[in-house]
């Protein structure tokens, strides 16, 4: 199964990392990158796009709920793309993601 | 999948370079969009660059900041005209020069030199609002309400911010007032106080670097600056309690900031000025380069208060030459020196007035008078360690 991890943020200009955050952010990242090296895909899917039924939670702060999926004026920050044997291995890494207030996780197909 | 390790701050630093870079380009007044581009570009570099390294990495945060500048502006549909002339090139050389650029900027003389220290801080050395607010002992809402204002300044006086020289000396002050408030702040924390000293030499240094800023007052700043940031660490035991001049371990005091030092104090001296970085930097390094307290040129020291009273005078210097007079030719002299000064009221109140009456009249074996001043002197002391210094002179005292 493949899926989709999409990180939001507020654009508050307040409420942005600092530098010294994204600097222990970018240690988080690697971690992050490493220990899941086998899941996160190299390189985008081609010619994909949501699954039709699939499935799909959003992860904020640790907490895993169905929706809403976007809160108030949260902007599109980045993403990655992870194939794993299950829904719930998903989350699991998706719980993880480093620094991003809110991570939607949504299942892709190719065409 | 290896990434490769960036230096400590070194997000910080590039955070100052970009928005630097990119208001030079786009203009002063549009630095918050800036300001965001730089952030923009920084985020997405923790993420890709964890597989990929880009060749150049300075050029490639430029290039994702100034398209990210480019596509706000297009949002905006104006200033199409200005866009075309605007380049997505990036050389080394211009940015240090950007970066100055910047600096000279942000000492603006119709900003307030509190306002100016924060603008610094947020434009060129990269700390968010509550990071400076944490530095500053101030609220985030008074350092936001300060960086607008700072910044509204800028917007509406586009033509005033060129690199003008005569800024030179704002400039100075206003990198002296940034290494001070990491030197001598109430703030508790060592580590982010000795961050703010090292941001003012970082920048000092890049300032001397310049042939706009290369003038001998810049020297003696830096020379101030390495004298007192080599003893920075040596100031505290291991408690954390503040030490004396007295009973510090001289060893620790860092002898490549004190050769650093006397390198620009004797770059210094050049011309026909004295500034009142000079006389500082002077009387620092006579304490830097005494190989023990007692052995310390006090009669020099005397001296120098009485040049920087002259270049710049202020009460304390008084203080602070009857505590080396005393020193020099004892307690007498110094109490002398003090009783001679019409003090005004806030220097009476001041701590460290009635820590040095404390102090000479314990000299001079007049127990009860020490003890008076020594308590009131704790009372008003203004933090942990300093109350924590003075009780333990007190303690002493009790004890004969």
């Amino acid at each position: 199964m493949k899926f989709l991890l999409l990180y939001r943020k507020s654009p508050e200009p307040r409420e942005q990392p600092s530098a010294a955050d994204m600097q222990a952010g970018y240690v988080k990242w690697k971690e992050w990158m490493t220990k899941h090296s086998k899941e996160i895909l190299e390189q985008s899917p081609p010619r994909s796009g949501p699954k039709p039924g699939g499935a799909a939670a959003v992860c904020r702060a640790g907490a895993v709920t169905d929706g809403p999926y976007v809160e108030g004026k949260e902007v599109v920050a980045g993403w990655s793309f992870v194939e794993v044997e299950s829904f719930g291995h998903a989350v699991e890494i998706a719980k993880e993601v480093p620094m991003f207030p809110s991570v939607e996780i949504l299942e892709i197909a190719s065409f | 999948m290896t990434a490769p390790e960036l230096p400590e701050h070194w997000f910080r630093r590039e955070l100052g370079r970009l928005v630097s870079i990119l208001s030079r380009r786009f203009g002063v007044h549009r630095m918050e969009l800036c300001e965001d581009a730089a952030q923009t570009a920084l985020l997405r570099a923790t993420q890709s660059w964890v597989t990929n390294l880009p060749e150049d990495p300075g050029a490639w945060l430029y290039r994702v900041a100034h398209n990210h500048v480019l596509d706000e502006l297009r949002r905006e549909k104006r200033d199409e005209r200005h866009l075309a002339q605007v380049h997505a090139d990036y050389a080394e050389q211009e940015v240090q020069d950007d970066v100055l650029r910047l600096l000279f900027v942000c000492a603006d003389p119709e900003i307030a030199a509190e306002g100016q220290l924060v603008l610094a801080l947020k434009t060129l050395c990269g700390f968010s609002t509550q990071e400076i607010a944490l530095r500053l002992f101030q609220s985030d809402d008074a350092i936001h309400k300060r960086l607008q204002r700072a910044r509204a300044r800028l917007r509406e006086h586009a033509e005033v911010q060129s690199m003008d020289p005569e800024r030179v000396h704002s400039v100075l002050h206003m990198l002296y007032l940034l290494f001070n408030e990491g030197y001598s702040s109430a703030q508790p924390d060592r580590l982010i106080r000795r961050e703010l000293c090292d941001e003012a030499l970082r920048l000092a240094l890049m300032l001397r670097n310049d042939a706009a800023g290369a003038i001998p007052e810049t020297d003696a700043l830096i020379a101030l600056m390495s004298f007192h940031a080599a003893r920075f660490d040596a100031r505290v035991d291991e408690m954390g309690g503040l030490l004396l001049l007295e009973e510090q371990d001289r060893s620790r005091w860092d002898g490549e900031l004190i050769e650093r030092g006397l390198e620009h104090l004797t770059r210094s001296a050049r011309g026909e000025i004295l500034s009142r970085y000079h006389a500082e930097a002077a009387i620092a390094a006579e304490h830097c380069l005494a190989p023990s307290f007692r052995a310390t040129n006090w009669e020099e020291i005397v001296r120098l208060y009485e040049v920087l009273e002259r270049v710049a005078p202020s009460p304390l210097n008084v203080l602070n030459r009857a505590i080396a007079l005393a020193e020099w030719q004892g307690p007498e002299a110094g109490l002398a020196a003090l009783e001679a000064i019409d003090a005004p009221g806030w220097l009476r109140d001041y701590y460290l007035w009635d820590a040095t009456l404390g102090e000479l009249y314990r000299r001079r074996g007049d127990l009860e008078s020490a003890l008076t001043h020594a308590k009131r002197a704790r009372a008003s002391a203004p933090t942990k360690p300093e109350k924590a210094l003075l009780e333990r002179r007190i303690e002493s005292m009790s004890k004969k």
